[in-house]
């Protein structure tokens, strides 16, 4: 099973229909009910700088956060943005995860993620290919190497 | 000089708001804040880097109601975070882990991952391309087609012949230079950030405060004034050793957890975040704790939202410039630097200057008066005298 920190990647970056279709899936057995409705708020980012191995706080960042409870288990949707209907999803679907004994829904959960997942991995893949299309290429002109790896050596 | 009370001054702002509101409604045609985001990516990310949150739609509207004035949508963008709840602080976000687009140094010829140049203008000649006054948005349809389809023929025979790092985990150029000891190892240090949203400035600040004032400063500001302390004005000469451009990964622990004991895996990610790093490398003279001078590199550091280079390589100047704190030099003056490169306190105090200042300035007219007729009388004094 994929961990909250994967899932949640996958459900965020994959854009709200996902999400809201999954949370779907678990409402049509068991609706939640909303103890936060989605609203906004920030989220300060705290960033380890590398000079001196400190850290600071870079900048804040406008978030939509959602609660909810499905019986005994909570759910909580936060991501980057304003889309309080996506917000919500995720906190349907986290709850969907805390539930005991698991929705039946469940499998169906986590196959859909794992597809979302090797798709959203397929888009990155794609975007890098682009990106490397710009890397310099270096020949060697009088033998001598001045790469990174060899001044170290 | 007495008060005067004020009449009519409230329908004369009313209508100043008004005859503002015209300007900006002038040209009869809505401009929706999505193509603003598209088509104005960095001057969002500006108000974004400088407004001190990231909120793109915010950003993009503030800059439609303040008719591209930066300025004041960087005002209003700071006036809206102070109405919002601080929900959580992110776990600390590692620069190790950022999605690379661009990746280059300019220390070294080939760095691991290879020089990346990405998206970038230093390259390109900065001529005025006039066929975009009569561009369409078909124009714009066609264009992307015909790149995407040279650029994805270019990367499928890339693909064929050359060794690739995955983009999500380039290492890092100054870690080699750690290997071999010209940078000196840091160990890990803990303090807690001190926040100057919440906490007011203060010198000798902690680093903290330095990294985040740059970061948030006024982008012009932090480059004029990083310029300033390699040109002359201060000691530092850098050499960029890496520059990389990208986004990081924003994660938050579930609520009630303990931070020290909370799992990455159980974190919460709620998106990506644009950012620019760079660490400069500055030769440094050090002496040892038995008084011996080492020759060694100090890292100046820089860090931004968004994609400014300029701004972060000025940011990781004026940061070695700081830590040396030498009031000789203006860009060595905490106080001189922290306390000017926030835009809002700058364009504030400017900006107030032009406001009613009739009881001071009378004051000053009526001494400037007195003394010149005091002058006057001794003038006329002397030469009555003399005539005598």
């Amino acid at each position: 099973m994929l961990t909250r920190r994967e899932r949640t990647e996958v459900l965020v970056e994959s854009g709200p229909a996902l999400a809201l279709e999954l949370a779907g899936l678990v409402e049509a057995a068991a609706p939640a009910e909303d103890i936060v409705p989605a609203h906004q708020g920030l989220v300060m980012c705290q960033v380890r700088e590398t000079a001196r191995n400190s850290r600071f706080y870079l900048s804040e960042v406008l978030v939509t956060e959602s609660r909810v409870r499905i019986g005994e288990a909570d759910g909580l949707g936060v991501l980057m943005g304003t889309d309080a209907a996506h917000a919500r999803a995720l906190a349907v679907i986290d709850a969907a995860y805390a539930m005991d004994p698991a929705p039946a829904c469940l499998a169906e959960l986590e196959r859909r993620v794992e597809e979302a997942r090797a798709a959203m991995f397929e888009r990155v893949a794609a975007q890098d290919a682009l990106t490397y299309v710009s890397r310099v290429e270096f020949d060697e002109m009088s033998g001598q190497d001045m790469s990174v790896q060899a001044v170290v050596k | 000089m007495g008060y005067v009370a004020v009449s009519g001054g409230e329908q004369a702002i009313a209508a100043s708001l008004e005859l503002l509101e015209r300007e900006r409604v002038a040209g009869g045609r809505a401009l929706d804040p999505a193509l603003i985001i598209e088509a104005m990516p960095h001057a969002v990310e500006q108000v974004q880097s400088e407004g001190s949150v990231w909120a793109p739609e915010v950003a993009a509207i503030a800059l439609k109601q303040a008719s591209g004035s930066i300025e004041e949508a960087v005002f209003l963008v700071r006036a809206y975070r102070s109405t919002l709840e601080r929900l959580y602080t992110s776990r600390v976000i590692d620069t190790g882990e950022m999605h690379v687009s661009r990746h280059i140094s300019a220390a070294f010829k080939d760095i691991e991952g290879g020089q990346i140049l990405g998206a970038t203008r230093d390259y390109s000649h900065r001529l005025i391309n006039f066929d975009l006054s009569e561009e369409t948005d078909a124009d714009v349809r066609a264009a992307r087609a015909v790149i995407d389809e040279r650029l994805d023929e270019a990367a499928e025979a890339f693909y064929g012949v050359a060794e690739t790092t995955p983009l999500d985990c380039v290492p890092k150029v100054c870690d080699y230079l750690r290997q071999i000891g010209m940078i000196r190892p840091v160990a890990i240090d803990d303090t807690e950030p001190v926040d100057i949203t919440k906490t007011p400035l203060f010198t000798p600040a902690p680093r903290s405060v330095i990294l985040q004032a740059l970061s948030r400063g006024l982008t012009q500001a932090v480059v004029a004034i990083g310029y300033a302390a390699i040109r002359g004005f201060g000691i530092s000469h850098p050499t960029v050793g890496e520059l990389r451009r990208g986004s990081v990964p924003v994660t938050i622990d579930a609520p009630g957890t303990d931070p020290s004991q909370a799992s990455a895996d159980d974190a919460y990610y709620l998106g990506a975040l644009p950012v620019c790093e760079v660490e400069s490398l500055i030769a440094n003279d050090e002496v040892t704790e038995t008084g011996e001078h080492v020759n060694a590199l100090d890292v100046g550091y820089g860090l931004v939202t968004g994609s400014d280079e300029s701004k972060a390589i000025a940011m990781s100047v004026l940061d070695h410039s700081l830590r040396v704190d030498d009031v000789r030099y203006p860009t060595q003056d905490q106080e001189f630097v922290l306390y000017h490169i926030d835009g809002v306190e700058a364009t504030g105090f400017i900006s107030h200057l032009k406001l009613p200042h009739y009881v001071t300035f009378q004051s000053k007219l009526d001494a400037a008066l007195r003394s010149m007729n005091h002058a006057e009388g001794q003038k006329e004094d002397g030469s009555r005298a003399a005539q005598l």
